[in-house]
Order: structure tokens, then C-alpha cells, then sequence
């Protein structure tokens, strides 16, 4: 299949759009030049609703606003909405003798809706194009369910760059498995010949069943049909029980090395009690700590009633108040011996002076009450003197006084020491703790030993299942090679008798044609799922340019049996393609299983992809556009003028048709000129990556060039 | 005979993958395999249409094997 054009009425921002496409099988590739917000999605989703109606549009057409949303309802309540899509299709002839030959004929698929008229569903007509007019195909969605593509296959060909990288990062792994398998499965035709397989199972069973009543004598011949009936049910039974374990089996052994993933994992973070138990130890040994530097902190501001620490920190001070005393005493202001000295004479009879102090006499009663009054006046006045006394007399301050020992130097020096040494001890242990509570924060409720537990629950699970799928083999084997002898000799009984011999022809035909089938879908589901494999790998690696021989971090891309996508790194280590690529690679290894797929199907059908480059490199760009545009039957790309950077030569000699898309709303914001039209719509000119005219002329650009003008 | 739909699977690769299985399988009157060859077309043409819309499938598929049966009895009765 190819498309050939499309045709856009109404269908949101396509109010009238035309975009012809290569049909070339040299130039397979088409270039829809477009920027953010003018359409693109949209025409993807409106070529998909044309072949598959709303289930092909986001939520299922529910909530999708289809018409423009600037539509004018003076022109009429009725907003007329259709597409309308050219293509061409190849037709495989096959002739009795096996010759076979294929012709092409053109088609054209309209889908309309009105609107706000009476039928609010969509319509779809399809004709077939011959020289003497259109045919009409009826009925439409069969034929293309059919002969086209199957609904579910629209991700492999109409491909949204984000969307498609369900296929490796859907939310489960279960998710994306289905993805695939669907895809694979469909695309390669498994599905159908599986169904076809159970429905010849009907068949045959019903005919054992025929074969039981052709002898109303109940003679060997029933006998015989009814074992063969009764063991086609064991066998029936058996195939299922097998099939389940091995399910079980399967899924046990993807999952075990995840669940030993999850318990390296785990046990780089650490085990939960071991670091509990750690962070009760860091958090008692701080607390002792903080109690030692307390004390400390203590015996540091003891320190500093030291009398050999004042003493120094009072040196200057003192030295001056020491000259004061010394001068003091020099001049006989110190010692304060007044006091003493007139007591002294008061105990005698006779002055200093000489003069009596006869408390008997006058005159010596009145010096005896003067020396009380001096007495008493010095007392009162010389407070200061006393102290100045005492201080002079408290010569052990005096620095040469100081006994070495007790040099605070010393003990100050210690205690830095042991405060500095316990300050370390506690920033180190804070440190700890915060690590290690950030550590049990971070492993959730991981928990080793539950995960120890699991693994072991789903090893022996494994080991269970395994079991029974061998048991099942074996009882299989045992009761096919009965079922091979009953069917030997009840051919040989139906042969003898007219009616068995209509039912042994029917029986051969349903028997040989399952044989047929089933070792075709062996053939495909082996050989063409490994060439999928390889073919995607290979694709891959080119697209990323890694070399696995030059020690490339990405070493191979897989699909497994179970049809998971599976990426390798040195040593075989398993990556996760959904977390451990970075977005290229992921759009690659998408693009990649895409392409492969298609590849090996050897269906040909149009691969059309929006934005595929998207968080890309110069290189991967590269190589992504031309590892795409070879393995594409057709190729249809929605590029912004970001992507196209740096691939402009590829696009001279590959492209056999490039046209640019402009919304009529960036102007004046975006766009240089005024768009020709007053409504917002998407319009076309026949600009290639490399040019510009008036209607696509971007203000971004006019930018660039004044700066480099500049 | 048009076999264009025959699945997604490109049909000449489904057809020739058939073709060289069918070898296998015993020629038991004249005309046989090419008659298998039609009715596994049929039979896979008849899943296709059941995969997109419910069909009586089961009753389907006996009755194409039930035809060729009865071509096969018409081969074998036939004066060789």
C-alpha cells in the first residue's frame, strides 16, 4: 500500500488542505516541513480516523473537538468535516499450479461527518479507481480491515514519535510485552493461524465424534472412536496444563533475575537492620560524645577563674596599678599604719609626740579623745587606703610569684586539644547519621530478607511448575503415540464402511491442513521473530553508531522468545531500555523494532512518523533519517526545521517530495508576513528544507539573520 | 484467485512458507495439495474476517474441511 494524497476539509486546524506524497520507489521519502502547533499531529490523527473512524483518535474520539476552533457560525450551524485519502494497493494472485503475481490498483477512501446535522457519526465510502470510473467497495471498514491494515497495527505505520515508545515504555512490563506481541503477533500473522489451529481442533473433534456413531452395532469401530474421542479431550486437557505451567514457568524465570536485580540493588544500599542498628550505635556514641564535650565545655569555663590565667589576662593592667602601690609605699602613703599606731598609743601613756596621755589629767584625757577622733576619721576616710594596703601586701601576684605548675597555658592547651578532638568525633557522627538516615530513606520498605524470601517462594514456584511441565511432556508423549495407533486403526476401520469413508477423508483433510499450520507458525514464530531480532538490532546499532567491537556501551538489542525488547551492555548486563537509555536511543530502538517488523513481515505499507528525531544528535539524526528512509517501503515524516538541521544533504538526494505547513495564527507573533487568510489554518506552500517564501517566512529566522548580518 | 487479504503477513511470503510445508504432507488423491492450498486460503481468509467481526467460524472452518473431504472421496473413488 501507498498513499498517494490527502485531501482536508474542516478537520481542526485543516481547514483545506491538499499534501500529494512520493509514490517514487527511488525517492520513497516525503518531508512535511512543519513547526510545533501547525498540524502535524493532526494530520496524523485525521489520516488515521479516515481508515479507522473515532476508535483511531485519542480517547477514542471522546472529548476530540474534530472541527476548527475558530469556526465562524455565521457561515451555517453546520461545520462539514471530511478527508479524503488516494492510495494504491497491491492485489496477490495465486494460481492453482502455485504461480503467483501481484497487480496494483488505486483506491480512494472518503470519511465525512457533519457537524451539528443529523448524523452525528462519521460516514465512510471507499472506491475502488478503475479507467472507467470509481467503484464502490461495500462494505467499507471490512475491506479495510481486511485488505489494509488491522486496527491494531496502526502504531507500527502511523507513528507518533512519543506515543509509539509504548512499546518500551509502557508502565509494566506486562503493558509493553502485549504491545509488542500484538504487533509481532498480528504483523506476522500468528494470530490467525493459531485461531485457525483451535477451530481445526473443533473440527477433528467433531468428526471423532461422527466417526463414534457410524456403527449403530457398537462394534470396534465405536469403540474405537469413542477411545480416540476420550483421549483428543486428555490430550486437550494435558496441552492446556502444559501450556499454563509453562506460562507460570516462563514468567518465574523472567522474573527471578529481576528479583535478584532488586536484591543487589538493595544490598549496595545496605541491609535495613544492619544500618538501624548502625545509626542506634552512631546515634548512643553521639550522644556520648556531646555529654564529654558538656563536660568539657565545663571544665573550659572553669579555666577562667584560673587565678594564673586573670593574672595574665590582667598583666598590662595590673603592672601600672604595681607602680601605683610601689610609688605609694615609696612615699610612705603604704602601708596604712595610721590606725595601728594611734591604738598602739592609746594602750600607753605617753604620745608619739612625747606629750602625756594621762586619761587622769586633763589635758591627757583631751589628746586621749583627739587620737580616738583621728582613729575614728581615718576609719571612716581611708577605705581605699586599706584596700590599696591589702593589695600591696598580696605580693604573691606579682608575675615572678607564680608557681610554674599552675601556668594556665597548659591546661588551656589540653582542653582545646580534647574539645577540638571530641568536636571532630561529633561533626563525623552527625555526618554518619545524616548518611545513614538518608540511606533508610531512600530503601523505602525494602526489605532483603522478604526479598531472600521471595526468591526463594518463586524458585521453588519455578521448580514446581517445571514439574509439571515435564510430567506433562512425558504423559503427552505416551498418550500422542495411543492416539497415533487409535487413529492408525480406526482409519483402517472407516475405510471398510461408505459413511467412515467420507468421515476419514474429512478427518485427513482437517489433520493435514493443522500439520501444515502448525509447523508454519513453528517456522514463523522461530525463524521470522528471530529475524526480527537480528534485523532490529542491527538497525539499531547503526542508527546509535555504536560498535560492540569498539566496546560500545549499548553491545545488542533482542526481542525474546517471550517478546520482550531487551537491551544488552558490556558483559552481557541486562539495561533497561525504558530507564537506562537515554530519549534517543529510546525513539531509536522504537524506529528500529518498527522498521525490522515491517521489514520481515515484508508488508508494504507507508511508514508515517511524526517528529522521529526529536532529542536527537547531529550523528544519531543522521543516521536515524537514513537507516529509516532505506529500510521504508514508503516514507512519510513530519520534520520541524530543528530536526532537519544538519540533514539537509540527505533530504537533497533522498526526498522525492518536500513541501512546509504554516499556521496562519503564528502571524504577526512567528511569522513575517500576513497569511492570506483571516481564519486559523493550516497552510501549504512548496517550499523544500531549504527554502523560504513570503508565506512561511519565519520571524525567528529574520532574527538569525540580522544577527549574523550584524 | 485474488488472495490479497490474506493476513498482515506478506501473502507471496505466508503463500510460499505454505507451498513448501504442503510438500510434507501426503498426496492422497489427485489434486490434493493444490486443493489444500485453497483451503487453508479459505480457512485463513475465514479467521481474518472472524478476528474483525464475530463470525460462525467453527461451523466455517468444518464446512471447508467437510468440502475438500468430499472432493478427496471423489479423487479416491475415481478409476485411477
Amino acid at each position: 500500500m501507498k498513499l498517494i494524497r490527502a485531501e482536508f476539509k474542516n478537520f481542526r486546524l485543516l481547514r483545506d488542505l491538499r499534501l500529494d506524497f512520493s509514490t517514487d520507489s527511488e525517492k520513497k521519502l516525503t518531508v512535511i516541513r512543519a513547526e510545533n502547533d501547525t498540524g502535524k499531529t493532526t494530520i496524523l490523527n485525521a489520516l488515521q480516523w479516515t481508515f479507522y473512524g473515532n476508535a483511531a483518535l485519542p480517547g477514542k474520539g471522546k472529548g476530540y473537538r474534530l472541527h476548527p476552533i475558530d469556526w465562524d457560525m455565521s457561515k451555517g450551524s453546520k461545520i462539514p468535516i471530511s478527508v479524503q485519502v488516494d492510495f494504491e494497493k497491491e492485489t496477490f494472485q495465486l494460481s492453482r499450479n502455485g504461480n503467483s503475481g501481484e497487480t496494483t490498483s488505486r483506491y480512494r477512501i472518503i470519511r465525512e461527518t457533519t457537524l451539528g446535522g443529523t448524523k452525528p457519526t462519521s460516514e465512510v465510502k471507499l472506491f475502488k479507481i478503475t479507467d472507467i470510473g470509481a467503484e464502490p467497495i461495500d462494505p467499507p471498514d471490512a475491506w479495510i480491515r481486511n485488505e489494509l491494515l488491522r486496527f491494531e497495527l496502526r502504531e507500527v505505520f502511523f507513528t507518533d514519535g512519543d506515543r509509539a515508545l509504548s512499546f518500551i515504555e509502557a508502565e509494566s512490563l506486562t503493558d509493553k510485552r502485549e504491545q509488542v506481541e500484538k504487533a509481532i503477533r498480528s504483523l506476522l500473522g500468528i494470530e490467525a493461524i493459531e485461531a485457525a489451529l483451535k477451530h481445526l481442533k473443533g473440527t477433528t473433534s467433531k468428526l471423532n465424534k461422527d466417526a463414534k456413531n457410524v456403527d449403530s452395532d457398537k462394534t470396534d469401530l465405536t469403540e474405537v472412536a469413542t477411545e480416540l474421542e476420550q483421549l483428543d479431550k486428555e490430550i486437550q486437557d494435558l496441552e492446556k496444563k502444559r501450556d499454563d505451567a509453562k506460562l507460570q514457568f516462563d514468567e518465574l524465570t523472567r522474573k527471578l533475575p529481576e528479583i535478584d536485580k532488586d536484591i543487589e540493588a538493595a544490598l549496595l544500599k545496605g541491609n535495613r537492620e544492619d544500618l538501624e542498628r548502625e545509626l542506634k550505635q552512631t546515634a548512643s556514641e553521639l550522644k556520648r560524645i556531646e555529654e564529654l564535650e558538656a563536660n568539657i565545655e565545663k571544665a573550659h569555663s572553669q579555666l577562667f577563674r584560673n587565678l594564673s590565667l586573670s593574672r595574665d589576662l590582667l598583666t598590662p593592667l595590673l603592672a601600672k596599678s604595681f607602680r601605683e602601690l610601689d610609688a605609694l609605699q615609696a612615699e610612705g602613703k603604704l602601708p596604712s599604719v595610721t590606725i595601728p599606731s594611734l591604738e598602739e598609743r592609746l594602750m600607753g601613756s605617753t604620745c608619739i609626740c612625747g606629750e602625756s596621755l594621762d586619761e587622769h589629767s586633763n589635758d591627757g584625757k583631751r589628746r586621749r579623745e583627739h587620737i580616738r577622733h583621728l582613729i575614728e576619721e581615718s576609719r571612716k576616710a581611708d577605705e581605699l587606703q586599706r584596700r590599696l594596703t591589702d593589695l600591696y601586701y598580696r605580693l604573691d601576684l606579682k608575675p615572678n610569684k607564680v608557681n610554674a605548675n599552675e601556668h594556665w597555658v597548659a591546661e588551656y592547651a589540653e582542653i582545646s586539644n580534647r574539645r577540638d578532638g571530641t568536636e571532630r568525633q561529633r561533626k563525623a557522627l552527625e555526618a554518619r547519621c545524616r548518611a545513614l538516615e538518608v540511606k533508610l530513606e531512600d530503601m523505602g520498605d525494602i526489605d532483603i530478607q522478604e526479598l531472600h524470601s521471595h526468591k526463594k517462594q518463586c524458585i521453588e514456584r519455578q521448580t514446581h511448575f517445571n514439574n509439571i511441565l515435564r510430567e506433562c511432556e512425558v504423559n503427552l508423549q505416551v498418550l500422542q503415540e495411543k492416539h497415533r495407533s487409535l487413529t492408525a486403526t480406526l482409519n483402517n476401520l472407516m475405510t471398510k464402511q461408505k459413511k467412515g469413508k467420507h468421515i476419514l477423508a474429512r478427518l485427513n483433510v482437517a489433520r493435514d491442513v493443522e500439520q501444515v499450520l502448525r509447523n508454519s507458525c513453528d517456522r514463523i514464530t522461530d525463524e521470522e521473530l528471530d529475524k526480527v531480532s537480528t534485523l532490529m538490532n542491527a538497525i539499531f546499532l547503526e542508527m546509535i553508531g555504536a560498535d560492540p567491537e569498539q566496546g560500545a556501551i549499548i553491545q545488542k538489542a533482542e526481542i525474546s522468545k517471550e517478546f520482550d525488547i531487551l537491551v544488552y551492555g558490556p558483559n552481557n548486563a541486562s539495561l533497561n531500555p525504558d530507564k537506562e537509555l537515554n530519549g534517543a536511543s529510546r525513539r531509536a530502538l522504537t524506529l528500529a523494532f518498527i522498521l525490522a517488523l515491517t521489514k520481515v513481515s515484508e508488508v508494504k505499507a507507508p511508514n508515517i512518523i511524526d517528529t522521529p528525531l526529536g532529542m536527537m544528535d547531529s550523528y544519531v539524526r543522521r543516521s536515524v533519517l537514513k537507516t529509516t528512509i532505506r529500510e521504508s517501503s514508503q516514507l512519510i515524516l513530519f520534520l520541524t526545521r530543528a530536526e532537519i538541521t544538519g540533514c539537509e544533504d540527505i533530504l537533497d538526494t533522498e526526498a522525492g517530495r518536500v513541501i512546509t505547513l504554516t499556521n496562519s495564527a503564528h502571524y504577526p507573533k512567528i511569522l513575517v508576513n500576513k497569511p492570506p487568510v483571516e481564519a486559523h489554518q493550516t497552510l501549504r506552500c512548496e517550499c523544500n528544507h531549504r527554502q523560504e517564501c513570503d508565506l512561511c517566512k519565519r520571524r525567528i529566522d529574520v532574527v538569525a539573520e540580522t544577527a549574523l548580518d550584524s | 484467485m485474488d488472495k490479497g487479504g490474506i493476513m498482515s503477513f506478506n501473502p507471496q511470503k505466508m503463500v510460499n512458507l505454505i507451498l513448501s510445508e504442503l510438500e510434507s504432507i501426503e498426496e492422497r488423491g489427485q489434486g490434493y495439495r493444490e486443493k489444500l492450498v485453497d483451503v487453508i486460503v479459505e480457512i485463513l481468509r475465514a479467521e481474518k474476517e472472524h478476528l474483525v467481526q464475530s463470525t460462525q467460524i467453527q461451523k466455517q472452518v468444518n464446512e471447508i474441511c467437510y468440502k475438500a473431504g468430499n472432493f478427496l472421496i471423489e479423487k479416491l473413488d475415481m478409476p485411477k
